[in-house]
């Protein structure tokens, strides 16, 4: 658990940390192998990302630090173009931000049901009705047992 | 009351109520406690067994929940320090100790709880081969086990009917066996790599698995859940809660959880006397017993022995011959996956798919000695397809991302090779001489270095491996070797063999030191083979047990 009580303004913002989540995962249309996914942003999941990044005494003053050279009052206007801009110049100085922030932020993303719907996966936990798996290639057994 | 840093010869023992004296004292509830506590109940004797850790319940696994993914990163991690830190200030109890494993590049994981390390394994469930217990006559690397693969097979075979394996009969790499259960489906990802091998004329085989493919002895049949690594929540994968325990204590056998063994006490007469341990409320207690079996595992037994060094004993219990914590063998495993076109379904026993032994066998033009087998695996759901893509730097985060995460997502299969490790005395396990558990017991401290012989296995298996992932179909691949988080086979720190100056136990697991102690698990083995051990820690589990029964009228001679 976190030791450290240091203020986070940056990621205390939500609105900021939302436009920044949303700019490492931006909506996506509909394309052949799934439906439209939602950005990271508009599903509302930088206040828990933020959460666990702050309850993390290693992690949370590299984000913030990272977070403080980029944030500034107009970022959530910009074009996605131009906050991918933004977020890159400051990576060399910051080499740590974006793995920081996309591990919790890949879980929650992807396990979030709007997104689980829009991959075509049952948006529930596994259990009780499990999947269904390819049987074996009965021709493929054939010839093992022509083996044995 | 004594504290935790008091030394043992200081403290003044105030208990509760005593302790009745028991025949059999084990001191670990995981694989080979589980097989052996069952079978030695027929003897007779009183039977207690102490676990650290608790009873699971399949309602807590992360497979009922959402978030089943992270959590299995968590909370559920095969990791014991990353446990620790991420129940911090939770009321999870002191399960876990940590270990110190900066000195390794292979990660030690395990899990301490009812059932121990089976809760979390993969179910893959190889046996050893004959030619893998003569490795010295054979290979001239090494040495012979005492044992044979002949003198296990009846202990193989009663294993398989206890768990449950699920397979297919007549795989010419081994002697003729037959798995009680048909073989589990092995899904389009396993056949797809099936096509692979048969293009090449490699072996392979659909895996024994300890996963139940029909409705067996009150469990019901595999659902896929896919995610074995996290715990079962069906019931339909063996673990030793739900297999060899309600069989045990239904034959008597007692079962304290909680219980945190610290020492094991050694009488007047030089044999062990008992133990003394952590109860569930932190109170020191003392337990009297007959025999005393230590089923800790390779990394958990040592560490025990060590820590019960005394004046008679100052290097540490039954380490007249020095080598209580040497010679650690992991299975240093590589991972080769491919990206297909197609759809490669994710679904399914994660780990339980097909096998091959194609590299099995010593052949030195390879360039080493001893080999590796395969072990298919199927895909990851959709966090650990992004988690592991951006960590490998295949999914980038902005305008890409999606475009990056779709060709990979349900697009993947693969195997890992599981490389022989062979012994070397300067792979270790100590005592830490910092880091204590959470009842001030001194934790382990891991040295290990992967050998040339094993970098060169590894190497052959990435190149083998891609060969085959391309003839199945796959147009990209990636691999990573060795696997850091993938200590799961803690093996040979206590060997066996008949003479005392070159092993720790006997051909039967008796200590040469201490006649009424025995050892039963993976710390016993002399070689580590190139496949999965609990089936033969199981099965030597049983051995021993039987030979005590065999030889109960003179056990300590």
């Amino acid at each position: 658990m976190s030791t450290d009580t240091a203020a986070h303004p940056a990621l205390d913002d939500t609105a900021f940390f939302a436009a920044f989540v949303d700019t490492l995962i931006p909506p996506s249309a509909a394309s052949e192998s799934r439906g439209k996914l939602p950005g990271a942003g508009s599903l509302g999941l930088a206040p828990g990302v933020a959460a666990a990044i702050r309850s993390s005494a290693q992690l949370a003053p590299v984000v913030e630090a990272g977070l403080a050279a980029i944030r500034s009052e107009g970022f959530a206007a910009l074009e996605l173009s131009r906050r991918v801009e933004l977020v890159e110049a400051q990576l060399t100085a910051h080499p740590d931000l974006i793995r920081a922030v996309t591990t919790p932020l890949y879980y929650a993303y992807y396990q979030h049901p709007t997104v689980l719907i829009g991959l075509g996966v049952p948006p529930r936990p596994p259990f009780p009705e499990g999947y269904e798996v390819e049987a074996t290639d009965p021709e493929l057994l054939a010839l093992l047992r022509s083996r044995a | 009351m004594p504290t935790l840093s008091t030394p043992p010869s200081e403290v003044r023992y105030i208990l509760p109520m005593p302790n009745e004296p028991v025949g059999v004292l084990i001191i670990g509830a995981g694989a080979s406690g589980g097989a052996f506590a069952w079978s030695i109940a027929d003897a007779g004797m009183s039977v207690l067994c102490l676990e650290q850790g608790p009873w699971m319940r399949q309602s807590d696994y992360p497979t009922n929940t959402m978030d089943w993914e992270s959590r299995g990163a968590t909370e559920f991690s095969p990791n014991p320090n990353t446990r620790i830190t991420a129940r911090e200030g939770t009321t999870g109890g002191p399960a876990d100790y940590p270990v110190n494993a900066d000195g390794t590049p292979i990660k030690p994981v395990m899990f301490n709880a009812v059932g121990g390390s089976t809760i979390l394994w993969a179910a893959h469930f190889p046996r050893f081969t004959p030619r893998d217990f003569r490795v010295r006559t054979d290979d001239g690397v090494a040495d012979d086990w005492p044992i044979t693969y002949e003198t296990l097979e009846p202990f193989y075979a009663l294993n398989d009917q206890m768990t449950g394996v699920s397979g297919l009969a007549g795989d010419p790499a081994y002697p003729y066996h037959e798995p009680p259960l048909p073989p589990l489906p092995i899904g389009a990802t396993g056949n797809a790599l099936a096509r692979g091998f048969e293009k090449l004329g490699w072996h392979w085989w659909p895996s024994d698995s300890a996963i139940i493919s029909q409705n067996y002895n009150g469990r019901e049949a595999c659902i896929n859940l896919s995610s074995c690594g996290s715990g079962c929540t069906h019931g339909a994968k063996a673990s030793t809660d739900i297999t060899y325990w309600p069989y045990a204590q239904r034959k008597g056998v007692e079962l304290r959880t909680g219980c945190r063994v610290r020492e094991i006490t050694v009488g007047e007469n030089g044999m062990a006397d008992g133990v003394r341990y952590y109860d569930e409320d932190g109170v020191l207690q003392e337990q009297k017993a007959e025999i005393v079996v230590v089923a800790s595992n390779g990394i958990g037994t040592p560490r025990l022995l060590l820590n019960s060094a005394s004046e008679r004993h100052p290097d540490g219990l039954a380490n007249s011959s020095g080598l209580v914590g040497k010679n650690l063998m992991f299975h240093p495993y590589a991972r080769i996956r491919g990206v297909f076109p197609e759809p490669m379904e994710g679904k399914g026993p994660g780990g339980c798919s097909i096998w091959s032994h194609e590299f099995y066998e010593t052949d030195r033009s390879r360039g080493f000695v001893r080999g590796y087998s395969y072990e298919m695996s199927r895909g990851a759901g959709p966090a650990a397809t992004a988690v592991g893509g951006a960590a490998r730097g295949d999914i980038p985060w902005g305008p890409g991302h999606h475009d990056a995460f779709d060709a990979l997502h349900n697009h993947t299969a693969g195997m890992v090779g599981i490389t022989e490790d062979l012994p070397d005395e300067a792979n270790t396990v100590t005592l830490d001489p910092d880091l204590k558990d959470s009842s001030g017991i001194p934790a382990p401290k891991i040295t290990y270095t992967l050998s040339e012989n094993s970098r060169r296995q590894l190497a052959h298996a990435v190149e083998r491996g891609d060969e085959v992932l391309r003839a199945a179909g796959a147009t990209d691949t990636w691999f990573e070797s060795p696997i850091e988080q993938a200590g799961w086979h803690l093996m040979g720190t206590a060997r066996m063999g008949t003479d005392p100056k070159t092993s720790v136990v006997n051909e039967w697991g008796r200590s040469h030191d201490v006649k009424n102690l025995f050892i039963i698990d993976g710390s016993i083995f002399v070689t580590s083979a190139g496949v999965n051990p609990t089936s033969t820690i199981q099965a030597l589990a049983l051995y021993i047990a039987d030979s005590i029964k065999r030889n109960i009228g003179n056990l300590f001679d």
